[in-house]
């Protein structure tokens, strides 16, 4: 019966190629707009490491002064400064800790000219923690982090540039004047969000190379990122470690969500404690947060992402609503067809039932178009927008959806119309032969 | 008329969809226009430099903490005597680049936590800065070269004098002059205003205080060098070309992140602001796009519905012209249906967009011409239906009896 009515649909389809063509077009045109920002906002919006999500957690502090709020009333900045974050680490509350921050170095490979690398200065947890995929080698022990060693881990893409390629562990490199060995290759890796650090752009792939801690610190590095003072600080590197500026990250690793309570009660305390030195002049407002909380709070998904999604939405139900009027009004024309139907002995249901198999053909139409206007869609937002080139990719899950949600639109259009032609009384339209 | 309110009335449910869909169009459409005309606006700000003949190029030195000064002296005149240059400096962030120092100011002296009258963006060059950076100088006189100082990491020093964008010049100190006036940041003694530009902007296009800047004279002290250079006009292009092996030609060869002009700089900035209004211009392009479409169809329909009725009427002695007229007052019936009660959904869905997401007002303007065009589009889409329907013939009555 399906297999009749699909045939029944696709000849009278054929018959009218015109109306056929417009309402394909008009349908397509909302599900591809739709899809597109559907694609950009699931990849925005989507959790990164799920299998993180009950482990880590970002730690803030608020030791922000009264009478000007970080970036939103009530809520502690994002990141530590160096005298919070370095008391927090030393506590060692937490079976795992990282303390991290961005910066960048001079590389001077061997026989290439010098160049300028974006650097991780992080503590050696961060690869256990977050599990970037290792190709070769390891990462450095505490140890070596509290001895401020000269080691290295590379991306996988520096790797390339440098040792074409090659397993590189145990290597030499020259970084900023001074002699680093390699003790570890990453594999691939662009995690989206770069959810450890969402300062700067979020969506663009890791740093290249990783350093201790204590390299750049031990350096006078800055964060190339945010160095966030206030009140402003006086004097040199020293003083600015000194200083209330913030610019580290800080997050832990706890075996559960009880841990991650008990560390915020830790923080809780450190916080009164440094209010007897005249320091947090706010009411205690810390946080432990986990990678979704982290994301949310940081509004990652940018508020025009969410605008052209909704935007997209409403475009979408012009678009059904112009779909029913298509229908309902090639619908018209079938009322003789549909009288001799009925006369022959088709009940109401079976004429509701084929016209909606009807509906459902335009949905298919309308997927075809819709899925090469996501394809043509997303890559125009690459193109607009190249930090997003990782994120504007409709994947097979989004296409699928997009067959569906074309299917589901043509059904919901057809309703109607269906269900107008299916209460025409056959007789008036005998009458006229 | 009647005869069309009849004709109307007999197609209750097609009518009620086509006007519902003119109205959610015209609603989305003059609210897009909002929307999109705001993030224009914010775009075409000018930020008071010379954004055409400015290049922006940063240097760094390997291993040093600090980027050494007599590296910079010869960066300087190298920059300089380059042809095409008509002057360089060193900056410490530059207006647009979303990386900057700020700070509250006030014209008498902040108290710890009390809350400062304003705030402004920080910017040190040297006595060439005003220059390079092709600021309009309004009132008083820019900065000299006994009048700078270092500046160290942080915020260092006192800088004795300042220039100040109009915009703060008029948060601080109107209706007065600012010029002679002292100002107070958080850090440091008072500075002497010496003279206003017109216009200097932040490094945040989406700062509510974008406008607000003081402009200081400093020798810079950091890990890197950052440099503006302003050229002649029209020699961008060759000056960028040569700047990175002018620099590389130094001795020792300095490490150069690419040379970049001003309109990169820019570009960035407004990304998304520029991705909004390209999406939203798309938008109502396809909203009208469809909505066209719909009209067109489901006016063949009708008129091919309805073969005998226009047959019956011109063997009745109907022209042309009157089937013609016909088919139009029907359609502008209908759209005008729709426009009246999208402007009302128009108002209602931009309340709303106002209220949970900061979104522009909607202005007289906007929702008028958002209407104009859809009573074109409509008139113009039901033209070809309409005039197949003047083109049937009398006879066409005949054939159903």
């Amino acid at each position: 019966m399906f297999g009749y009515y699909l045939r029944l649909a696709l000849a009278s389809l054929r018959r009218r190629v015109g109306l056929t063509a417009l309402m394909v077009t008009g349908l397509g045109l909302g599900i591809g707009a739709t899809m597109t920002s559907a694609t950009l906002f699931r990849a925005m919006a989507a959790h990164p490491a799920p299998q993180q999500e009950g482990r880590l957690f970002n730690v803030q502090l608020d030791h922000w002064p009264a009478g000007s709020p970080y970036v939103q009333p009530g809520e502690p900045p994002s990141l530590l400064s160096y005298r919070d974050a370095l008391a927090l680490w030393q506590a060692a509350r937490a079976p795992r800790q990282t303390i991290m921050y961005p910066g960048d170095a001079v590389i001077e490979p061997e026989r290439q000219a010098p160049f300028v690398a974006s650097v991780r200065y992080t503590s050696g947890d961060f690869f256990a923690m977050f599990e970037p995929p290792l190709r070769w080698g390891g990462s450095w022990s505490r140890a070596q982090d509290l001895a401020a060693s000269r080691v290295a881990v590379l991306s996988r893409a520096l790797n390339e540039r440098l040792f074409d390629g090659a397993d590189s562990v145990g290597r030499s490199l020259q970084i900023d004047g001074e002699r680093f060995t390699v003790l570890g290759v990453l594999d691939d890796w662009h995690p989206v969000p770069r959810y450890y650090d969402v300062t700067g752009e979020p969506f663009v792939a890791p740093e290249d190379l990783y350093l201790p801690f204590a390299i750049g610190i031990g350096r006078g590095q800055r964060s190339s990122q945010n160095n966030n003072c206030w009140p402003p600080y006086a004097g040199d590197f020293a003083g600015f470690l000194r200083s209330e500026c913030v610019w580290i990250n800080f997050w832990i690793e706890v075996e559960s969500a009880a841990g991650a309570e008990r560390y915020l009660a830790f923080l809780d305390d450190y916080a009164r404690q440094q209010k007897t030195l005249g320091r947090f002049p706010q009411p205690v407002n810390n946080r432990v947060r986990s990678i979704g909380a982290w994301l949310e709070s940081q509004q990652v998904v940018r508020a025009d992402t969410r605008a052209q999604l909704l935007l997209s939405f409403a475009f979408l139900a012009v678009c059904i609503v112009n779909t029913v009027s298509l229908l309902l009004a090639r619908f018209l024309f079938r009322a003789r067809e549909i009288s001799v139907h009925r006369a022959l002995g088709a009940s109401r249901s079976q004429i509701f039932l084929r016209f909606l198999v009807e509906a459902a053909a335009i949905g298919l139409g309308g997927a075809l178009l819709g899925m090469l206007l996501t394809l043509e869609g997303s890559a125009l937002v690459r193109r607009l927008d190249p930090t997003l080139e990782s994120v504007a990719r409709p994947d097979a899950i989004m296409l699928a959806a997009t067959v569906a949600l074309s299917l589901l639109a043509a059904l919901a259009a057809g309703l109607l119309p269906a269900w107008r032609a299916c209460r025409m009384a056959p007789a008036v339209f005998l009458k006229s032969e | 008329m009647s005869l069309l309110l009849s004709a109307l009335a007999r197609n209750r449910t097609g009518l009620v969809l086509l006007a519902g869909q003119v109205a959610l169009t015209l609603a989305i459409v003059a609210n897009a226009l909002a929307i999109g005309g705001r993030e224009l606006d914010l775009m075409r700000r000018p930020s008071g430099l010379d954004e055409a003949n400015l290049i922006s190029v940063r240097c760094r030195a390997p291993g040093d903490a600090l980027y050494p000064q007599d590296f910079a002296r010869a960066d300087l005149d190298a920059l300089r005597a380059l042809p095409g240059v008509a002057q360089a400096t060193r900056i410490n962030v530059l207006p647009l680049a979303d990386r900057g120092w700020r700070t509250a100011v006030d014209r008498q002296p902040l108290a710890g936590g009390a809350a400062a009258r304003t705030h402004a963006a920080l910017y040190f060059a040297d006595e060439h800065g005003p220059t390079a950076l092709g600021v309009r100088l309004v009132e008083g006189r820019s900065f000299r070269a006994d009048e700078v100082k270092d500046v160290g990491p942080g915020f260092s020093y006192n800088p004795a004098v300042a220039l100040i964008s109009r915009a703060l010049a008029e948060a601080l100190f109107a209706p007065g002059s600012a010029v002679g006036r002292r100002v107070y940041t958080l850090h440091t003694d008072s500075i002497e205003i010496v003279g206003v530009v017109e216009r200097l902007q932040s490094a945040w296009p989406g700062w509510p205080l974008h406008e607000h800047s003081l402009l200081m004279p400093g020798r810079m002290h950091s890990a890197d060098a950052l440099y503006l250079i302003r050229v002649a006009d029209g020699q961008a292009g060759r000056v960028r070309e040569r700047v990175e092996p002018r620099l590389n030609a130094l001795q020792p060869p300095r490490i150069v992140d690419t040379a970049r002009p001003y309109a990169q700089i820019r570009a960035t900035a407004y990304r998304g602001a520029r991705a909004l209004s390209l999406m939203l211009g798309a938008l109502i392009l396809a909203l009208l796009f469809v909505t066209a479409l719909g009209i067109v169809g489901t006016a063949s329909a009708w008129v091919e519905s309805r073969l005998q009725q226009i047959g019956t009427r011109r063997a009745l002695g109907a022209q042309r012209a009157d089937i013609l007229r016909h088919f139009q007052l029907e359609n502008l019936l209908i759209t005008s249906t729709g426009i009246v009660a999208g402007s009302l959904l128009a108002y209602v869905l931009n309340t709303q967009l106002a209220l949970h997401y900061d979104v522009a007002r909607l202005a007289a303007w906007q929702l008028g011409s958002s209407a104009l065009v859809l009573w074109a589009l409509g008139q113009l889409a039901v033209l070809g239906p309409a005039l197949r329907a003047a083109a049937v013939p009398p006879a066409v009555a005949t054939r159903y009896l």
